[in-house]
């Protein structure tokens, strides 16, 4: 019953001024307007995503694997696959902040659709904060397929089907049942093993995954591998039937002793885990900015509804209502950008690190040249930009912004469900097509529930990380010191 | 009253949801319709259909609070069979005696509630040539045979009317989150011959109470067995090297379950019922579905990943108690009817 085709009008941006004040991020040479990637965004998602957001949702419905490459080609004309790709390897050089809000919007048109686009980016972040310049060949690669309308996707693997909540936490870890298993041979490593409800699993070309080399130590040896998705041995399983967000499927990913040669080690072999803090802390802004978007979603919905029930909002209960709404809407937002704020303050000193500046200048062709490569991928290098992190990150520094991005996400999600489901009682089961697409976005924001941590062990970590003021280790050991470091 | 019968009763209806239904349970969600016809034949082969009716009739003889109690079972299984067999009892009691004898065995029908807001009114208005307006949301009607309006206008008597009534249009949804075994439909009358019930059935002999009482027992009957679903995988599930049982983040999910269910139990329901009150059974049900909807989103939860796919029958739970938070009307939307009752009393 839905044309599929793009709406000709996109509803204005409500209160842009109000909710999006200019955050400067943490370089103070650099104001970042988010404004105008909002806006960008925004257009995007009205004109191509959601008209066609119930009718994915069906078809999704009957077929888990069925995805909309036109939308996620279209998407590339947005540049929403290199939109946290550094300028230098061809991208436009996004943080944390950037994403969320893009995410934000998208996710306001339809969740589904927007953690293709988070789940792509949630894929890069092992690179971008293990070194991006280790990886500028592939980098460079997607953005250069994405300006020719050709994507290609990344997806992120650490969930098994023994361990969910194991593989978040250092001390679960431990204590954990991890099966997967990374075993070093001459030149590489052989990976072995089964990651589940992978977002993007099944439609990524590149994806990084986690695996212990030593189960009886999977936390000490837990390692980030980048593998080409058309490796001999990796494979998709099952496609999950899910409850919501079904634009974007979740797979099995099968690994039969999958070769990965050592280049592809994502940072150094054993740094996984403290990797992964840093990858939360900047992912769990983004989810936060998912759940706020399907908020907003249902919001703007249900209040464009309401305009044509005279009746109905002239009650103050319909009144109250909306202004709760409005209320968890608004700090949801400040929420996680408050929390993404942080995250940038927080890696951006390495980023402007006097060597990394140095890499920089170095022209991307050049940096691509096989000698060049080998030396960039060799362990000296990756010694060397672990002393970088070292040198300009504190633990003390990630641990907060962990622990203020988890805070952020398990707040918007509570919210994203609590005001799905009252937007969905306020039109009741006579809206016509407003209830199915409320009814959409109540059971897609369950899952930021659940998903990048249960609410449950975000809400752990932030005990840990503010209340407890305790420092985790979230930054690989370094063996080199560089002068004047911060620890 | 807890009887011995009763309980024998629970039994049976126990039994034929985990024999007949429960395993049914997925197909009833993708809206399989030979599903559905297993389920309701086997239904109507132990009385379900005609609990309320006299014997003479062929009916149970059994009084509203042990269909209520039938129906939380039944719920446990599917919630839109429960929803079915709720709506088709309370229309079969609305219809006077020569109506009811002509239903056919396995025939299923169902019932319209007046509207709470008269903002919302469906507004039929009743011609000399008929009833004419349009009825939102009746669940299960669908393959319904006829149905009963409850109380179409104050003080007016109940009507009824079967589903091959000339000017008679169903509408149905094109989509449907919760219940997905009783697809519901929009009626649309065009002069309709419905013929009325000699006596009004609508608040005065309790088939509007019994209705939102029924929606409080099918909120029970899911979140019951959400409780279940999520107490036994907790007991089964593995992560930090133990039963998620022993984390403290579980517990206190299952505690606040377990305390949603108690606040909302069978004694709850009844006492309703008994107090012959409007207004308490409208708090019935909006205090039912809002514990369901409590208690299944946290049953999800604890299942975490697993729980949101479909295969864990969880989600399906989540979608069916938020449907009763919705039917007979949203509970936001309840304000001004249960402050009146409580007016009324005073």
């Amino acid at each position: 019953m839905f044309e599929r085709g793009v709406s000709a009008t996109v509803p204005p941006v409500r209160s842009l001024e109000e909710a999006f004040p200019r955050f400067r991020a943490g370089d103070p040479s650099t104001v970042r307007v988010l404004g105008d990637v909002r806006e960008r965004a925004h257009a995007f998602a009205q004109q191509h995503v959601r008209p066609l957001a119930l009718d994915i949702d069906q078809r999704a419905a009957a077929d888990p694997r069925y995805v909309d490459w036109d939308l996620v080609k279209a998407g590339c004309e947005h540049g929403l696959l290199s939109l946290a790709i550094p300028s230098a390897a061809g991208g436009q050089g996004g943080l944390v902040q950037e994403m969320c809000v893009t995410l934000e919007e998208l996710c306001a048109a339809c969740p589904g659709v927007g953690n293709i686009f988070g789940a792509h980016g949630l894929g890069m972040l092992p690179l971008l904060v293990t070194g991006v310049t280790h990886w500028d060949g592939l980098l460079h690669d997607i953005a250069v397929a994405e300006r020719q309308g050709r994507p290609v996707l990344m997806a992120c693997a650490v969930t098994e089907p023994d361990a969910g909540t194991d593989v978040e936490e250092v001390d679960l870890m431990r204590r954990g049942k991890i099966t997967s298993r990374a075993v070093h041979v001459a030149g590489g490593w052989r990976l072995n093993g089964t990651k589940r409800f992978i977002s993007n699993g099944s439609l990524a070309d590149w994806v990084t995954v986690c695996m212990p080399s030593d189960p009886k130590r999977p936390a000490e040896t837990w390692t980030c591998f980048l593998v080409d998705a058309h490796s001999e041995g990796f494979s998709v399983g099952r496609v999950e039937h899910k409850m919501g967000q079904r634009a974007c499927p979740a797979a099995e990913l099968i690994f039969d002793d999958v070769f990965v040669p050592d280049e592809r080690v994502v940072g150094r072999p054993g740094d996984g885990m403290p990797c992964t803090l840093l990858v939360l802390a900047a992912s769990r802004p983004a989810v936060a900015a998912i759940a706020t978007g399907i908020a907003r979603g249902a919001y703007d919905r249900v209040l464009g509804w309401l305009e044509q029930e005279p009746t109905l909002i002239g009650r103050q209960q319909v009144q109250l209502a909306l202004a709760r709404m409005e209320e968890e809407i608004h700090l949801a937002r400040q929420g996680y950008l408050d929390a993404a704020t942080e995250v940038d303050a927080t890696i951006s000193p390495a980023l402007h690190h006097p060597l990394v500046r140095a890499m920089r200048m170095v022209p991307s062709a050049t940096r691509r040249r096989p000698l060049v490569r080998r030396w960039i991928t060799s362990p000296w290098a990756r010694q060397t930009t672990v002393a970088v992190l070292r040198h300009t990150v504190t633990d003390r520094a990630v641990t907060r912004s962990l622990a203020l991005s988890s805070l952020a996400k398990a707040h918007a999600a509570d919210v994203a469900v609590s005001v799905t489901g009252l937007a969905l009682e306020l039109v009741g089961l006579d809206a016509g097509e407003i209830r199915a697409e409320l009814e959409k976005l109540w059971r897609d924001a369950k899952l930021t529930q659940i998903y990048e941590g249960t609410n449950q062990l975000n809400r752990l970590t932030v005990y840990r990380g503010l209340s407890r003021q305790e420092t985790m280790v979230a930054l690989p050991p370094s063996r080199l010191r560089l002068v004047g470091g911060r620890q | 009253m807890k009887t011995d019968l009763h309980d024998e009763l629970l039994g049976v209806v126990r039994d034929l949801t985990q024999r007949e239904v429960a395993p049914r349970s997925a197909d009833l969600d993708a809206g399989d319709r030979d599903a559905f016809a297993h389920c309701w034949t086997a239904a109507c082969a132990i009385g379900l259909d005609r609990v309320l009716l006299a014997e003479e009739f062929g009916g149970a003889g059994l009084g509203p609070a042990d269909l209520l109690a039938m129906i939380e079972e039944m719920a446990a299984g599917d919630a839109g069979l429960a929803v079915a067999v709720l709506l088709h009892n309370v229309a079969l009691a609305a219809l006077p005696a020569e109506a009811v004898a002509a239903v056919a065995d396995g025939e299923r029908w169902s019932v319209t509630l007046p509207p709470l807001a008269p903002s919302l009114a469906f507004g039929i208005s009743k011609g000399s040539a008929g009833v004419s307006g349009r009825i939102p949301f009746v669940p299960g009607a669908l393959g319904a045979g006829g149905f009963a309006i409850l109380d179409p206008a104050p003080g007016s008597a109940a009507l009824f009317f079967h589903s091959t009534a000339p000017g008679l249009t169903i509408q149905p949804y094109p989509f449907q989150m919760g219940w997905r075994s009783s697809p519901a439909a929009g009626l649309v009358l065009d002069e309709v011959t419905a013929t009325p019930v000699p006596h009004s059935v609508g608040s005065d002999s309790g088939a509007t109470r019994l209705v939102r009482l029924g929606v409080s027992a099918v909120a029970r009957g899911i979140a019951g067995r959400a409780w279940e679903l999520a107490f036994e995988y907790a007991h089964s599930r593995h992560q930090g090297g133990v039963f998620i049982i022993e984390h403290g983040a579980v517990r206190s999910l299952l505690a606040g379950m377990a305390v949603q269910l108690q606040g909302v139990g069978p004694a709850a329901i009844s006492r309703a019922w008994l107090d012959g009150d409007d207004g308490g059974a409208i708090a019935a049900k909006v205090l039912a579905s809002d514990a369901a909807v409590g208690v299944t989103t946290d049953a999800v939860q604890v299942f975490g990943g697993a729980g949101y796919m479909c295969e864990t029958g969880v989600e399906k739970l989540m979608r069916d108690a938020m449907y009763c938070r919705l039917y007979p009307e949203p509970n936001w939307l309840v304000s001004d009817q249960l402050v009146a009752s409580f007016e009324r009393r005073h």
